[in-house]
């Protein structure tokens, strides 16, 4: 089990562990077979494993046993990867993060190739000088063919910049003879097998899709069950050990899943992502605390019914408003109509009654001769009182009252008039007369109401 | 004769990503020509044409030439 980091993340102590790794298995024999068994299936009659469909699962089985012996020695050592699309530069970009004296050494020191300094400068093997700053590059093709939806044009489509990468290294790694010699090989292929690794990934919910063809009727060994070669034992073209001793039966179909193999990638394995420790962190109150929000049934916000708020019955504008009061005394309510004449000499006929509503009203007028008499401020109750009081000098009152008041509106309007000279000669005369007529009606009325002994009208 | 490449003797000529190709086959060995520059090219036992500087190997002496178009920049001087 283990996490293959992309080598620009390892650590200065991965990165040590690796290379001790690495060293211990040349030393111990074991590393020069990886090269023997790649150069083996260029012999004649051997299992064609580039140019072909094997190319992916068998590079993936060759890896694995690299790296499951790399961890023989050193449990914590994974394979890492290199994106070769990329640079591979530290932050400030001032040293590479693979071609350093720690890890993969330096290019070759001399042009065109040459050796290498570094952890494996007594290996022997030789790269081509180039810039530690370059990359082979090929992102574009890489990602024309993760496009693919059929294995073929995939594969096809990726052994071609992985191809272009091994020249690019140079030197023993860009002969298929003598690649593996260069421990850079595994990082390279590496990166091969995870972008198989997420090509599965991305396609592996269509329908119909296949990680690996041809199923059957192939070639001979390329077919999905076919088993492959060294690990069989068989002697196409020549028998491997440990394999002839100890044989497995590995065939394409047993490592399309690279996580059933118990390995995993940083980039689409959820084993390999970082450990935060907000997450699962108990003692946090974030996101895996029971939330107070949304799905939270105690909340009394919009799904509580007793709410008062917006799904409650609105008491404003959308709500209809309540049916009109007939007590109100507002704008729309009527006022009370105007008396009648006919009214108010009802009502002046019950203030007279004795026995009426108004009978202990201290201005009820009384009855008789003695009574106290009053006079009201229009002709008409005036008049009223008049008839009431049964005739005599008390009508005479009130009839002069009414004819002073009647004569004083018709003065009015044309002394009126005749300050607006629209009075003509003979209206002219008629107010003279009239003015005399009122001073003697006014004469009179005084004279009678004096000797009645009652109130002046004002 | 196997498609994408010529007859013994013969020559083929496509031009790919706007580069003329010009192929030859003589017995197990052929040449690549690619805008006049030319890359010798052999063919294993099993069928897979190489050629000096390519680490792939194709079945076809053309996809061998597509991959040199492809990658043409690893044949120039300090790549």
């Amino acid at each position: 089990m283990g996490c293959r980091k992309n080598l620009a993340r390892l650590t200065p102590a991965e990165r040590t562990a690796f290379v001790n790794a690495v060293l211990a298995l040349k030393a111990g024999g074991k590393f020069d077979v990886y090269t023997t068994i790649h150069a083996r299936t260029m012999d004649p009659g051997g299992v064609m494993v580039h140019g072909m469909p094997l190319f992916f699962p068998w590079h993936r089985q060759l890896v694995l046993e690299f790296e499951r012996d790399l961890q023989a020695i050193d449990s914590s050592v994974s394979l890492p990867y290199w994106d070769w699309t990329v640079a591979n530069l530290n932050p400030s970009a001032t040293e590479s993060l693979i071609w350093r004296a720690d890890f993969m050494g330096s290019p070759g020191n001399a042009s065109p190739v040459g050796p290498v300094t570094g952890p494996f400068a007594a290996w022997g093997f030789s790269r081509r000088n180039f810039d530690p700053f370059q990359y082979p590059g090929t992102g574009g093709s890489i990602a024309a063919a993760m496009a693919q939806t059929t294995y073929g044009p995939f594969e096809s489509g990726i052994e071609g910049p992985h191809g272009a990468a091994h020249v690019w290294v140079g030197g023993d790694m860009g002969n298929i003879m003598t690649s593996p010699h260069d421990p850079t090989f595994f990082l390279l292929h590496a990166n091969v097998d995870r972008i198989w690794a997420e090509w599965i990934h991305t396609n592996q919910g269509t329908p119909g899709f296949q990680p690996y063809a041809p199923v059957s009727g192939g070639m001979a060994g390329q077919n999905l069950n076919d088993p492959m070669w060294p690990w069989d034992g068989s002697a196409r073209p020549v028998a491997m050990p440990p394999w002839n001793s100890a044989p497995v039966i590995v065939r394409p179909a047993d490592v399309i899943d690279h996580r059933a193999l118990g390995y995993f990638y940083d980039t689409i394995d959820p084993e390999c992502f970082p450990k935060l420790k907000f997450v699962d962190d108990n003692k946090l109150k974030f996101r895996d605390d029971k939330p107070k929000f949304a799905d939270d049934i105690t909340l009394k916000f919009r799904d509580d019914p007793t709410l008062k708020f917006r799904d409650d019955k609105l008491k404003f504008r959308d709500d209809k408003l309540p049916p009109a009061d007939p007590t109100l005394k507002f704008r729309d309510d009527k006022p009370p109509p105007l008396e009648t004449v006919k009214q108010i000499d009802e009502k002046a006929k019950a203030i007279d009654d004795p026995k009426g509503k108004f009978a202990d009203d201290p201005l009820r007028p009384q009855q008789g001769p003695a009574a106290r008499p009053f006079i009201l401020s229009t002709p008409h109750h005036s008049m009223a009182w008049a008839g009431m009081a049964g005739g005599g000098p008390q009508a005479a009152v009130a009839e002069h009252e009414a004819a002073i008041a009647e004569l004083e509106q018709l003065l009015t309007k044309m002394t009126e008039a005749q300050q607006l000279g629209t009075l003509g000669p003979a209206e002219a005369a008629q107010l003279e007369e009239l003015h005399a007529e009122y001073q003697a009606l006014v004469s009179q009325y005084q004279a009678m109401v004096q000797q009645l002994g009652v109130a002046t009208r004002s | 004769m196997a498609k994408g490449q010529p007859s013994t003797g013969d020559q083929e000529q496509f031009s790919y990503k706007g580069k003329r190709v010009v192929l030859s086959v003589s017995a197990e060995r052929g040449t690549v020509a690619i805008d006049g520059q030319t890359f010798a090219a052999t063919r294993s036992s099993v069928g897979m044409w190489s050629s000096p500087g390519v680490f792939n190997q194709y079945q076809t002496l053309s996809d061998l030439a597509k991959h040199i178009v492809d990658y043409l920049y690893l044949f120039t001087p300090n790549h």
